[in-house]
Order: C-alpha cells, then structure tokens, then sequence
C-alpha cells in the first residue's frame, strides 16, 4: 500500500468530474465536462455547485474516506445539487458561501449516514442527501437575513448575455421562437432543472449529452417523461406542475435508474418504467401538497422513494424473474445490457468450486439427472457412473456375478479438494440383481469441499475405504473401491453434490467443470462447467503443469514483452483490496481483470485503451482451459463494447433493450503441442468474430505458443497487420 | 446345418479303465467354421492354405480392455507398442492409430516404427543392441532411450558430448521381484546397487537428460504381486533421485510380460484357468504408485510395453491336413501343412486347434506334426481331435504373438499373413514369400554361375 496523502489527492480531479455525470449515473468524461460547461450558463448556480463539489471531495480525502466512493463521484453528486439549489436560490454573497460549506459537511454527514443504513440491503442512495440537505437549509434559511432570495431567474436574458454576449440571447431567442409543442418545451426544461438550469437551452444540450452519452439512457429519459406526461393529460391532472414546479425530472431520472441503470435494460426494464411513471406521478402530487405545508418543494423525493422502493422489492425476489439486476455496473446501460448477455452464456454453470467426477478413465453415464430409476424429485441431480466396453456392455462372461461387472473393485477417487466428513461403511455387497433396500445409500462417503457444498458417492465395497473422516484428501486421491452395496442391483456408483452435510441430503445442482465426453465411440466433446447426460461416456480432463503455472498470474510477477523486435512492453500483476486480480500495463495503466480456478482461467474485463498489447493479449486469452487436448475447441462470447472500432452502434445501442443482432465471439483451438510425457510447448490459436445480423467477419487473430511456463510468442493478426511479440526472459 | 453331413472315415477306440481325467472327457470342441464371420474356406480359397489370420476387431477390442484395467486404476497410462510381439505394419498402425507409442530393441525395429510415422518422441528404445549409429538417431529424434549397460552408458555419453541436444534416457533396472527365474540380464540391479551407480553417472552428465526407470521382469507372468514389488522398487528409486538430486522423473516403465491365456506346456492346468486376469496385474501396479509417497498430482506417467497379452488372441493361423498315418505304437498321427517353421510358439504353448468343418462326437487322440522333414516338427503331441482327413482345414488359436516375427522358411516359405478388418473384409497385409523374393538377396559368385 503507497502512503497516503499524495496519492489520495490523485482521484481529485477524477472525483470532481464524476461527482457532475454520477447524476446520471454516468462516469464519463466527456459528459461530465458539458455538465460542468453547461452547470456556468448561470454563472452563479454554476459556481456555488462547483464550490460544494470541491469542498466535499477535499473534506472526504481529507477525512480519509473510502477511495474508490470518493473517485465514483458519490459523495459530490449530492452537494453539488445542494450547492446548485444553493446558488439558485439565493443571491451571492459571503455568507451564502459560508452557508454552502456547512450545507456541503452536512450533506456529506447525510450521505455517509444512508449510505452505512441502505448498503446494508443493497440499495443505493441516490439523491436523498440532497433533498434533506436543501430542506434543512432552507427551512432553516428562513432565519437567516443575510442571505437574499435570488431574483435572476427573472431576468434570465440578462444572465446570458452576461456569459455569452449576444450569442446565446440569439439562440435563446430562436428556441423560444421556435413553434416547439409545449410537451417538448416541458421535456427540455425539465431535463434542465436537474442542474437547476430552468430553461429550454439548458434542456437541448442536455438531451443532446445525454444521446452522446447513451442512447438507452436518452430514450429513457423520452420514455420516462411522455408516459407522465401522456397521464397527466389523461387523468386530468395540473399540467403546470410539470411545467411550472419543474419535477418533470423525476420522470427522467427513474426511468433511467430503473430503465438501464440499475436493471438490464430490456423490454421488462422499460415496461416497469411505464408501470411505475403513474405511481411515481401520485407520489410526486401528493408529496407536493404535503410539503406545500411546510413550504418546501419535492424536489427529487419522489425519484428517490420510488426507485429505492422498486430495487428494495426486487431484492425479495425468491426465483429468477425479469428484469434483472445489474451485477457489476459498468455506468453505461448500453454495456450493462451486452455485458449481460455475453456473461449469460460466459457463466451459465460456472461455479468457483470445479468439481471433477469421481473416478479415473472413461465411465458411462447409466442414469443422469431427472433419471428412469432413483434419481427423482429432491434426489434428482445426481449420477450413476458405470464402465463399459466397446459394445455398450457392462460386464464380461455371464455378467451373474458382482466380479464380471468392470467397475466393481474399481478406485473410486475425490472430485476435488476436501475433507472427508462422513463414512458409513460394512454393508455388504449386493448379489447382482439384489437390492438392499433398507440400507439404500449402501458404503457411502462424504465430502466437504466448500462453504455449503458436499459429494457424496454411495454403493462402495465394503471394508474398502482407504480414508477414514476427518482426512484431508487432494483431487483425485483413491478414496474406496466401486461396490455393489445398498440399492445397487448391479455394480456401479452414486455420485451427488449437495448443500448440507449429511449422507442422503437432498441433491444440488452443480455443474462438473472439465471433461471429455464420447458419444458414438469417436466424437469427442469437450465440457466445461456442464452436466453430464446420461448415455455419455465420460473422462475427467486434468489441468496440465505447463497451463497451470503458464496462466499462473501470481500478484508481483512481472512479464516483459518485446514488440516487433523494438518496443519493450511492461506488465505487473496485482491484486487489489477486493481481491480481484488482474494485469496492469506500466505504460498505460490498461487493467485486464482475470479469474483462475485451477481449472480454467478467463478474463472478465478489461479497462483502458484498446490499441495495447495487453488487450489484444486479453481477447486472445479470454478464455482458456488449463489443459491440452487437441483439436479441441472453446467458444465463449463477448460483449460489444469491448471491441474497438465496430461501426456504428448506435443503431444497436437504441435496439439493445429489445434486440441483439451484433455479437462478438471468441473461439480457442488448442492446435499443437509438443512433449510426449509431459506437455512441454502448446501452440493455441483463437479468434475474435464480429457478427451482424447473419455477417460473420474475423476480427482480431491470435497465435500463442506457449512454453517454459510463459506466454513465449504471441502473434497478433489485426486485419492485415502483423504484430509479433516474444516474452523476454528475466532473471529472476 | 443344411449340409449333407460329411463323410468320416471309421475309427476304433480303445476303451480305458484307468483314471478318468478330472474335467471329463473333452468333447466339447466345437468346429470354427468362420473367423470373425468370415468363412474359413473362403480365406483359404483366396489366400491359399497355411495363412495367418488376424482380426482387427478383436486387436482393438483386446487393446481397449487391457488399456481400460489400467486407465481406470490409474490416473497417467501410456501404451507402447512391443514390436519385437509383432511388427507387420498393418498390425503396429492399428495400434498406433489406438494411441500406443512404439518400443523397439533394435535398429532395425526403430526405423520400422519411424517408416510406420510413429514421431520420434514416441519410439522407446529398449535392448542391449544400440549401435552408435542407432543411438545418434534416437538422441536426435528425442527418442527415449532404455540404457541396458554400462558401456552404452558411455557410448551415449561420448557422442552426446558433441552435439547440442540432450539425449533422452531411462535405464533399464532388474531386481528380485521373488519369483523364479529372476531377470537379470538386462540392465542394471537393484538389489546390489548397479541401478544407483548407472543413475548417478547419468545425473552427474550434463548431457544425458533422465526421465524415467523402465523394469521389465519376465515374461508370461503368472505373479501379479511380481509386479507390486517391481514397481515399490522403481518408486524407491524415483523417490531417492528426487532427494538426492531435486529431479523428479516424468515416467515409470513397467514393461510387458503380461500373460495372454494361452496354453502352457508343462502346465497343469489349461491357460484361462492358470493364468490371473489383467484386472490383477493392473491393481498390483497401480495400488503400488498411487499408495507410494509421491503426491497425487505429480504422479509419473505409467508406461506399459505389453506385447503378448495385446495381440495373442487375435490371431490365427489356418492349415490344412496333408496326410494321417498311424504311428508304430498304434497312435493316430496327422501331418499338416505348417509346422514349427511358421509356428514358432508351439515349442512352449499347446496351441488348441479346431477344425474348421463340422464333424460327428467320435474323436481320436493323436499325434500333429508340421509338415517339414524334421524330427523336431511337432505342433502337438497328444490332443484329442475330431476324425480329420487329407484337404480338412485346421484353425491354430492365440498365434498372434511372436509367430510372425520369429517365423523362418526352413525348408518351405513363409505364407500370407490376412487381416479382417472391422467391416469383415480380408486384406492381405504380408504377401507369402516367393522363390524369387529368397533368391534376389543370393549372390551366386562368378565361378559358380556354371554348373
């Protein structure tokens, strides 16, 4: 860890822009800046805002708040609107600024305070602490005479001139001109009224940001606004609050919350914006006339009750429905949709725990999940693993006695890592045909290999355990041999996982992580994280030293690439305090995120430029078993936004909700090796596809070779460019 | 049976009193008409009579079940090929094509296996006779070379001295696995410390790169426990190269040896009945590894060079009756077409044979021989066979191991060798030598040519 004040104050300038986008739940540079631009058209309000956003972010590193909030903008976003609110309201003077820096502390207070009660259920803050702190501050205010309640917004053409001479009077003066239908004239000013800017102006740039920015967003913030507005007209409600009273923003700023931000954007999402824009409209007029009383205006309560209440009875969900929750937010709802779908297939069964089977070669599948005989209901995901020769037999001679069987007297082995937790051993062995009901587990052993997750493996020979409870044993390791005991009328083994640590617990469904099946005798396929069918013929496929430690990324270790024969490239592992691994390249900073199971390695995302060594190094190594076997291909998709240059998506982007017809994969082959006894070299070649519609086209081609533990030579083929790259040693 | 029953000539049998034989009279020998349902007649009409018949089908089928009884005890298997067992290119591509490597004992077995597209890597050289010539070639193509000696020990040293590459070795190591006779010709013992002397000299040379131990105990081995004590021995080895020199070895060779359920002459009991299943052999070496100290995930790969036990049952050898006579004491005698010239292994197995027609319950006890003009041509000294008469076809079982590479044309040449192949077609795989075949290697010297 580096000390700590110099590099707190790094995130400043980061923090102050986010603290502007993070309104929209956007982290943009781009969008924060116009914010910032767009916050001065008032030069008051704009200053005030940009005073609270400084002085919240200097208070929050200067108290040693948590990095990473700080630098998301999630403690400024709130001041700043109190200090826009500020600025509005009141006219500039000295005191108005100390007043800004106690509101600023107070409103830091706040947020802390719901942040610590709100995280706790998962929900976010939102703007909370911005509606309690300009409450405060203006009931409060009321005593207060040195300050002056500002009059400028009357006399806005005045203030534009001042800013931007005669310039925007003009355009001010033409937007006004201009015939827009008042519906549209609302829409703008309201999306203006979010910074505080009560004017068409304002509104036109900010929509324009906004489809910069995302266009799922900007045709939320469309959605969001016209079905309130559509309502109101249709229930026969004031249409001056929405144009007068400005909360024509919460409309806005849910439907985007809830539309793309918080949820997968999808027909579900922008449905439920429908559904909830009423309420929310309800909400909005009764909370007017409450605090009508106290002479306070809603402000962007309403937003705030209803979103926080929505993402809240989500959460007590018991089964998967739609929409769905974003799992890790990549503040644009453009990426959280493609980053969805692609994550759907990447990790449709995969588990951190890789379970392999219980034995060693090729068994056969004789009843799988869902299976003809016991394997039924609460026992359903389990399976019985037999051996059989080449004419689908399972037993030699006469197959009368328990010996003609092959697997009988086999080595049963651990799927993985673990502690024996329970045997029950000394039930004799069935005559073959026999069941023995009573007894039905027959031998059994239980495993525990995580928090909540257990193997059981049931029918072993008696007195053949060569563990005993309470041992350690290692994947792999021979725990007993294959027997005929309990209800087995034929020799074979009961394999299941489950969540609770007794012999017979009802099953999990729990995928196994690597192996080769054969169906036909011939066609072999690869598996990962899958389940086993019955009918399969089955092989577990172990992890190869040479992948194991090449992919091996241990926090500290340093990779030195030479590019093209001249450029060196630098490269550090790390760990940051979250645990989450990843590569980090010296020159630019670029962060390829990876996972490693022992089984398989991938990478889950990638942050920086894209014109690095590192992120072609990322695509080309997105996914990839940990072991060698020829021929044999892996396939895995990735999502859009990862890849440069695509064309235009914003088609895309506005269908994305609905409808995906631009997709990138990634296929792996591992080609060659060398190595007879031990796998000693592998060449691996992968390819990144484009695909439009039905249009697949090659993207990006990667030949790797890998050898010594390390990535030796990677090629890279970006259309007609060549890029080569060899590791160069170090000593260590 | 639509036939018309055949004609069989009368016999006169004599009617004992003495001790009946423990399992009964043998009458249950049943004609074997086809050969994998290819009629036997038809292959004799096509390829003329002797010819060896082997089935592809049951090489695979046999391949797999052996393989199978070690990779489901055993986490790292690897088979190679004993070409010495049979080295028809056909027979050791089937193989190849199943996944075996090839372990060769000779140069010229090497360039078999190299011609048979086997890459270098994969080709175990094993045996006392290494030519410099033979070695170079191995170290070059990364072959894995089995040191039987000390003195090729230093040849392999001296010429790896010169070049950049590192010679892949094992070496071969004999020792007391309690059972008689033990082994010990063939490479360096265990017991009186030969096998440490030949390891340090290889690890103390920068040049020779030591990956593995290889033993290979016997022959026909009717001791599974034989091969417990091997492999414990071979651990201890790998264990003690491990501390004393850091170098953990990638292999443990086991050998072949491994019985095929033929009859052994001099044994009491027949060979399905003497002779313990592969199961036992299999569980015996790898109980041994997986319960030794070496940590499950680092566990050496177990490479087995089984020969016999692969590929025995799969062959054939087809023949015809050229005469009977009876012998001055009365006994039947029957003269065949092949003999101890093609059919090597009836000097240690009884090999049963069956008649390849239909024939009546009466049966006669006889005598077989081969047809050379040989005292020593003996295929079977007493065995009970149906009435057989002059043209009738014979079938030799479990003739697949070491007849086709030990077989001579003394006195006659050698015949077709078949295979039936998975779809049930014959395909010649070793065309019957031909006068002029012998002939074109003769040199006749200049004052010779005239007679």
């Amino acid at each position: 860890m580096a000390t700590k004040d110099h590099t707190q104050w790094n995130i400043f300038p980061e923090a102050v822009a986010n603290s502007y986008s993070m309104i929209f739940f956007s982290m943009d540079r781009w969008f924060a800046v116009l914010l910032i631009l767009l916050t001065f058209i008032d030069p008051v309000v704009g200053g005030t805002g940009f005073l609270a956003v400084i002085m919240i972010n200097a208070l929050a590193i200067f108290l040693g708040l948590d990095k990473g909030i700080i630098k998301r903008g999630e403690f400024g976003f709130n001041a700043l609107l109190v200090g826009l609110g500020l600025g509005a309201f009141y006219e500039p003077n000295l005191p108005l600024l100390l007043l800004l820096f106690f509101a600023v502390i107070m409103t830091l207070f706040i947020t802390i305070l719901l942040l610590g009660v709100l995280t706790k259920y998962g929900l976010p803050f939102l703007s909370l602490p911005f509606v309690f702190g300009l409450w405060t501050v203006m009931l409060a205010s009321r005593n207060f005479e040195a300050l002056g309640i500002s009059q400028r917004g009357l006399y806005f053409l005045n203030e534009l001139y001042a800013v931007g001479e005669n310039h925007f009077v003009v355009i001010y003066q033409f937007l006004n001109d201009l015939h827009i239908p008042i519906a549209i004239k609302t829409y703008f000013r309201s999306l203006g009224a979010i910074l505080f800017q009560f004017n068409v102006l304002s509104g036109v740039v900010l929509a324009l940001a906004l489809l910069v920015y995302s266009r799922i967003a900007f045709i939320l913030s469309l959605l969001g606004f016209f079905t309130a507005y559509g309502f109101y007209q249709w229930i026969g409600a004031d249409l001056t609050q929405l144009n007068y009273n400005y909360i024509g923003f919460n409309f806005i700023l849910s439907a985007i919350a809830l539309g793309g931000f918080y949820l997968v954007p999808s027909r579900w999402s922008f449905g439920w914006v429908i559904i909830l824009t009423p309420v929310l409209a309800i909400l909005t007029s009764s909370l007017t006339n409450l605090l009508v009383t106290f002479q306070l205006g809603t402000y962007s309560l309403p937003f705030n009750l209803v979103v926080i209440s929505f993402l809240y009875v989500l959460k007590w969900r018991s089964s998967k429905t739609k929409p769905e929750e974003v799992s890790a937010q990549t503040f644009y709802p453009e990426k959280n949709k493609y980053h969805y779908l692609s994550d759907l297939e990447r990790y449709k069964n995969y588990r951190m725990v890789p379970i392999g089977m219980p034995f060693m070669g090729e068994w056969y599948v004789s009843q799988g999940p869902d299976g003809e005989y016991t394997h039924r209901e609460d026992w359903r995901h389990a399976w019985d693993f037999v051996i059989v020769d080449e004419n689908d037999l399972q037993y030699q001679n006469q197959g009368k006695d328990v010996e003609d069987y092959y697997c009988y007297g086999k080595p049963v082995t651990a799927p993985a890592d673990g502690k024996v937790i329970a045997i029950q051993d000394g039930i004799e062995d069935n005559r073959v045909g026999a069941m023995n009901l009573t007894q039905n587990w027959g031998n059994s052993i239980l495993i525990e290999h995580g928090l909540s997750l257990y193997s059981q493996i049931s029918h072993i020979k008696p007195d053949s355990f060569k563990v005993k409870k309470g041992d350690t044993v290692k994947k792999g390791q021979e725990l007993a041999l294959c027997g005929n005991s309990g209800r087995s009328p034929y020799p074979h083994i009961h394999f299941q996982l489950q969540t609770t640590p007794y012999i017979g617990s009802l099953t999990y469904e729990y995928p196994i992580s690597l192996y080769l099946s054969r169906e036909n005798n011939h066609d072999k396929s690869f598996h990962f994280f899958d389940f086993p069918e019955e009918g399969m013929r089955l092989k577990n496929l172990e992890a190869a030293e040479l992948m194991k430690y090449t992919y091996y990324f241990m926090p500290g270790k340093k990779i030195t690439f030479m590019v093209d024969g001249k450029k060196r490239v630098n490269w550090e592992c790390k760990a940051d305090p979250y645990n989450q691994t990843y590569i980090e390249c010296e020159e630019s900073g670029a962060k390829a995120y990876f996972q490693n199971n022992g089984a398989l390695h991938y990478f889950t995302s990638y942050i920086g430029k894209k014109d690095t060594l590192l992120y072609h190094f990322f695509l080309a190594n997105y996914k990839v078993a940990l072991s060698f076997q020829k021929d044999l291909k892996l396939k895995d998709s990735i999502p859009i936004d990862l890849l440069k240059k695509t064309g235009f998506n914003w088609l895309q982007d506005l269908m994305a909700p609905f409808y995906q017809y631009k997709k990138a994969g990634y296929v792996l082959e591992y080609t060659k090796s060398k190595g007879m006894i031990q796998l000693e070299e592998v060449h691996l070649s992968s390819k990144v596809n484009l695909q439009k519609w039905k249009k697949k086209q090659v993207k990006y081609q990667y030949t790797q070779i890998i050898k010594d533990y390390q990535v030796k030579y990677f090629e890279i083929q970006d259309g007609k460019r060549t890029i080569k790259a060899e590791q160069v040693i170090e000593n260590i | 049976m639509n036939d018309k029953k055949a004609y069989e000539r009368p016999s006169i049998q004599k009617l004992n009193t003495g001790l009946m034989n423990k399992f009964g009279t043998r009458t249950e020998y049943k004609p074997l008409t086809h050969i994998d349902g290819v009629p036997v007649k038809k292959i004799v009409e096509e390829f003329d009579s002797p010819v060896f018949v082997l089935s592809e089908k049951q090489i695979r089928e046999n391949y797999r079940r052996i393989r199978r009884s070690f990779t489901t005890r055993y986490p790292k298997v690897q088979f190679a090929w004993s070409y010495k067992t049979n080295y028809l290119n056909a027979v050791c591509r089937i193989y190849h094509q199943e996944g075996s490597w090839a372990e060769v004992v000779s140069g010229f077995e090497y360039g078999k296996a190299l011609a048979n597209g086997v890459p270098g890597e994969k080709i175990i050289f094993n045996g006392p006779d290494k030519s410099e010539e033979d070695l170079r070639l191995a170290v070059e193509n990364s072959s894995l070379i089995h040191i039987d000696h000390l003195d090729e020990l230093y040849t392999l040293k001296r010429l790896c001295e010169n070049c950049d590459q590192k010679a892949q070795v094992a070496i071969r190591v004999n020792m007391d696995t309690g059972v008689y006779p033990q082994w010990d010709r063939f490479g360096f013992n265990y017991e009186n410390g030969q096998a440490w002397d030949a390891i340090n000299k290889i690890m103390a040379s920068p040049n020779l790169q030591m990956v593995g131990l290889h033993t290979h105990i016997g022959t026909f081995m009717l001791t599974p426990s034989a091969y417990k004590v091997a492999a414990q021995k071979l651990i201890d080895l790998y264990l003690g190269i491990q501390r004393k020199f850091n170098h953990r070895l990638s292999y443990i060779d086991m050998g072949g040896g491994l019985p095929s359920p033929n009859n052994l002459k001099g044994a009491y009991l027949s060979g399905s009945d003497l002779v313990p299943p592969i199961n036992d052999f299999a569980e015996n070496i790898a109980s041994a590894l997986l319960n030794s100290e070496i940590p499950i995930d680092e566990l050496p790969l177990l490479i087995m060079e089984s020969g016999r036990a692969l590929i025995d049952e799969a062959g054939y050898l087809v023949g015809s009756v050229l005469a009977n006579k009876r012998l001055s004491n009365g006994k039947r005698a029957t003269i065949m077409d092949f003999g101890v010239n093609i059919l090597f292994t009836s000097f240690w197995y009884n090999h049963r044979i069956s008649p390849a027609q239909p024939f009546s319950q009466y049966s006669e006890e006889m005598e077989v021989f081969g047809p050379l003009c040989m005292n020593i041509d003996v295929i079977r000294e007493n065995v009970s066979l149906p009435i057989l008469k002059k043209g009738d076809h014979v079938v030799a079982h479990m003739v697949g191991a070491y007849n086709v590479t030990q077989w001579m044309q003394f006195i006659t040449l050698r015949p077709n060798v078949v295979l039936i192949n998975e779809k049930g077609g014959l395909e010649l795989i070793r065309e019957k030598e031909t006068l002029e075949y012998i002939n074109s290697q003769e040199r006749v010297p200049e004052h010779l040519v005239k007679i």
